[in-house]
């Protein structure tokens, strides 16, 4: 198993707070550069999944906590637009409940809020906003989420009325 | 309306998600509803409330026909997903009860009750498939009681205490005599499997009367020829 080492929150956001970067070119620099970290997050790039494709994300706090409370999520942004069977969404259905399940609304909060509505699969054009919809009070991004989604559907020639009935 | 069977069809080429129902056992007069989906391992599964705390996944069987939804293909891959969720999620199966109310899959695929004695019928477990994702197909306000249905209810009490291993003296018991007293409606399988093809959803009672006629007819005359 190759692990590439992260710095934690602290060590990191000054360094790069409020700048985009891509994720897997500057983890490696930023490792190779920097010797004294005082404790790390693994993050495993060697499966077929993470190095599948890797989008550019805003490094921020909020992205380092999610990530240390849900590092499924980083397969997730990396291959949503490809996640479209019933094999391959269903272990990030169920990390989503877990989430929901042990009532951790704030990280759900946000992994909603890093999600991209133009790097989601059809599927999961309907399906994240329909598996969390009935904590939406307790979710802030959804509808923002809600919102991206409805335009990147238009754009890709979908009816939003039609496959989004009951959202909105 | 297209019906589909172990005549002239192989559940294993359904289009994701779908109604199943059939009239298991001909000497019964009693139609049973569930559906068919695409599992994680592309086999079709059969997601239905057979009884209380049985398991909720099974194999199709030749005794039920299958009947297409109108969704979208995205949409039926999502519930084909909660689906293959909802099995996982509730490994022992849950509750049978003629009281629905209160009772959802909306916590993580995990059945919920706010009520400690509620549970499901095969076609109130439907109606909380679509329902708990936001696909509501039956109008519940607007789904009035009627005498009848208590006839059907007081079985159900009666094979609950005889192979549901509840007893008569308990609260759970006692809950569902209470709620019957009080009038509960009872939804119909080929009701539900009506709502459930029909577009436009969520239906009332007589939006759906000749579909569900329709449907109970084609029930029926499969369980003669099975």
């Amino acid at each position: 198993m190759i692990a590439c080492e992260l710095p934690t929150e602290n060590a990191m956001t000054s360094y790069i707070q409020g700048h985009d970067v891509t994720e897997a070119v500057n983890i490696s620099a930023r490792r190779a550069t920097r010797s004294s970290v005082v404790s790390i997050v693994r993050f495993p790039l060697n499966t077929a999944q993470s190095t599948a494709s890797i989008p550019a994300r805003v490094y921020s706090t909020e992205y380092f906590s999610l990530y240390k409370k849900a590092p499924w999520v980083s397969d997730f942004y990396g291959n949503s637009k490809s996640l479209d069977n019933v094999k391959s969404l269903l272990p990030y259905y169920k990390s989503i409940n877990e989430l929901l399940k042990n009532h951790e609304y704030e990280t759900c909060n946000s992994f909603l809020r890093f999600v991209k509505a133009k790097d989601l699969s059809d599927v999961l054009l309907v399906g994240l906003l329909r598996l969390t919809s009935s904590w939406k009070d307790d979710l802030p991004e959804w509808t923002r989420l809600l919102s991206s989604v409805t335009t990147e559907m238009s754009s890709r020639g979908k009816d939003p009325l039609v496959s989004l009935k009951g959202l909105i | 309306m297209d019906f589909y069977s172990c005549f002239d069809s192989d559940p294993q080429d359904i289009d994701l998600f779908c109604i199943a129902i059939g009239r298991p056992d001909r000497s019964r007069k009693q139609q049973h509803i569930g559906i068919y989906y695409t599992s994680a391992t592309g086999d079709t599964k059969f997601l239905h409330q057979p009884f209380h705390y049985h398991a909720l996944e099974s194999d199709p069987e030749d005794k039920y026909l299958w009947l297409d939804v109108p969704l979208d293909a995205d949409n039926k891959m999502h519930m084909a997903t909660f689906c293959a969720m909802v099995a996982e999620e509730n490994p022992k199966g849950i509750a049978y009860s003629i009281c629905h109310k209160g009772t959802s899959f909306t916590k993580t695929g995990k059945f919920h009750t706010e009520s400690q004695f509620a549970g499901l019928t095969c076609a109130t477990f439907v109606m909380q498939i679509f329902e708990s994702q936001v696909l509501p197909i039956i109008d519940v306000k607007n789904w009035k009681h009627i005498p009848s249905d208590k006839d059907w209810q007081n079985q159900i009490l009666q094979v609950l205490v005889k192979y549901g291993g509840v007893e008569k003296d308990s609260d759970y018991y006692l809950f569902q005599k209470k709620r019957l007293a009080d009038g509960v409606a009872r939804f119909k399988p080929e009701a539900v499997a009506a709502a459930a093809v029909s577009p436009d959803a969520p239906h009332s009672p007589s939006d759906i009367l000749d579909c569900s006629n329709e449907i109970l007819e084609a029930a029926i005359a499969h369980s003669n020829k099975v």
